[in-house]
């Protein structure tokens, strides 16, 4: 980890009320994922009594799910979909809960040394382990007739957030459009795959965004302009530009967090995880 | 899941995406990465877009699933974590000082420090039949779970927590199967299994769990087993020897 990113974790966690207060409690309760990283609650678990009332919390705190979404673990539940899909089986519960449970029971000992510097990095790896010993590393105990590659019609179904995510015409003021134009062609410049630089700019630039797929009078398909392609490479290339943009656009010193351009980064799915991204909302605000 | 990925040189590739982005808000450290590493360079996308888009909200077949998930974390994932922590107490694992006087101290846990500690005092109470399993098998409660028949390791965290509730016969049926599994004594485990651990009574959490189980039926329907498996014990509840 390095020593700046040590340093932001160390003020927000000396910074918490006396671990074990009802301050604590309560600011574990309340406080915005944003101004809480995970790597934080981690550390105050770690240090807690084992079986203290503020242990107890912190846990309840890390996996907690509000309106259908995980505060801390959405990108391991996102990852789990993925792996999931590819067994064609009812196994995303089963593999999530594996997960899970590794996590729970790694958190206190060694292995949640990790999680005290890179929480979605330790989740992510304690997933993969969780796959590797059900199906094998090799996936050998997959049932015999999948395949461990991913199947490009099963994953085209997988919902993509952001593939559905309309233009920032329709939502935004006219600066705002030419700001997020400007960001928009900075990030395609910076994309060297030449396919996903390609897509990219047919999704972002024309007037409205293009479906990934099927026939429409009014709309171009993405599919239809990429006819070499699969659904799923398309799906898969917009994800990837589409993170770069949102990732783009919040980190932007002059884009200013308005209602407006608010509600289109929730259009596109973005996670308000950074501590600066909360920094720059209050300044908003 | 390439068998040659090595498990380990990702976590670290994924720790630095991490820490790039929520730090410095660095979007291109992935490009880099993936020029060193290309054979981790779908791993290193994927988890790049995972840390900036969230997941696609009501997704019917996943949200009744992590709904499942979200009770199994509120019931049995919370007493998971506790068994663990307790246990890694023994030797407190954490990387840096406290920045705070914690003001629990005072609920320090007085977990017994005897290994082998099979005396179930009063004072060594708080040590719990699963955390005794753990110890004296050298195993993690997931491979206990494995090698004994009809249980998951909720079961075992269940009956752990709440033996007041277990019927002596399924008592005494899963501790003859610990005792042919490892050679522990039946009543080794019945000293951890004949009342509720007092570390992990309700009253000392800050919120009760949805409701603790009443019954014995209640518990099974807690712990994750199949229909078979709950059957199978149900047979053990009015044999007692």
């Amino acid at each position: 980890m390095s020593s700046e990113a040590g340093q932001l974790i160390e003020q927000v966690f000396q910074a918490l009320p006396p671990l074990g207060s009802d301050d604590f409690l309560s600011h574990i309760e309340t406080a915005r994922v944003c101004d809480l990283p995970p790597e934080v609650l981690v550390r105050a678990f770690r240090q807690l009594p084992a079986d203290s009332a503020a242990a107890e919390a912190v846990v309840r705190r890390l996996f907690r799910r509000r309106d259908g979404v995980w505060e801390y673990v959405s990108p391991l539940v996102a990852y789990a979909r993925r792996q999931s899909s590819k067994t064609r089986q009812c196994t995303y519960e089963d593999l999530l809960q594996d997960a899970f449970r590794r996590i729970l029971e790694a958190l206190p000992g060694p292995r949640g040394d990790f999680a005290e510097r890179s929480w979605n990095a330790f989740c992510r790896r304690e997933l993969i382990d969780a796959w590797r010993e059900r199906f094998g590393r090799r996936g050998e105990r997959l049932p015999r007739e999948e395949s461990l590659e991913p199947n490009d019609e099963d994953k085209a179904t997988q919902p993509v957030s952001s593939a559905e995510a309309p233009p920032w015409h329709a939502f935004l003021e006219p600066n705002k459009i030419i700001m997020i134009e400007r960001v928009a062609r900075r990030v395609l410049a910076s994309i060297s795959d030449e396919f996903v630089r390609a897509v990219a700019r047919e999704a972002w630039f024309r007037d409205e965004r293009p479906n990934i797929s099927g026939r429409s009078q009014d709309r171009v398909s993405l599919t239809s302009l990429f006819s070499g392609k699969s659904r799923f490479q398309i799906m898969r290339a917009l994800r990837h530009a589409d993170a770069q943009l949102v990732a783009a656009l919040l980190m932007d010193p002059d884009l200013e967090l308005s209602p407006d351009v608010s509600a289109f980064l929730r259009k596109m799915s973005a996670r308000p995880t950074r501590l600066s991204d909360s920094a720059k909302e209050k300044k908003n605000e | 899941m390439s068998e040659k990925m090595n498990l380990e040189v990702l976590a670290q590739l994924l720790a630095k995406v991490e820490r790039a982005w929520i730090d410095n808000g660095d979007r291109t450290l992935i490009y880099q990465l993936a020029e060193q590493h290309p054979e981790y360079r779908e791993h290193l996308y994927e988890f790049f877009e995972d840390l900036v888009l969230e997941p696609e909200k009501n997704v019917g077949e996943f949200d009744q699933a992590e709904e499942r998930l979200d009770r199994w974390i509120q019931s049995s994932g919370i007493d998971i974590a506790r068994a663990a922590a307790i246990e890694s107490r023994v030797s407190p694992p954490t990387t840096s000082d406290s920045p705070v006087q914690a003001a629990s101290n005072a609920e320090a846990v007085p977990v017994s420090k005897k290994d082998d500690g099979i005396d179930p005092s009063p004072e060594a109470k708080v040590v719990t039949w699963v955390m005794f399993l753990r110890r004296r098998t050298r195993q993690g409660l997931p491979s206990i779970a494995k090698k004994l028949e009809n249980v998951t390791t909720e079961y075992l965290v269940q009956v752990s927590r709440h033996p007041n509730i277990v019927p002596l016969g399924v008592r005494q049926r899963i501790a003859q199967a610990v005792e042919q599994a490892w050679g522990i004594p039946v009543h080794e485990s019945f000293g951890f299994l004949t009342a509720a651990p007092s570390a992990v009574r309700a009253a000392s959490r800050s919120r009760a769990f949805d409701r603790e189980p009443n019954t014995f039926e209640e518990l099974l329907a807690r712990s994750a087993l199949t229909q078979e498996q709950i059957s199978f014990w149900l047979t053990f509840r009015n044999i007692a020897k």
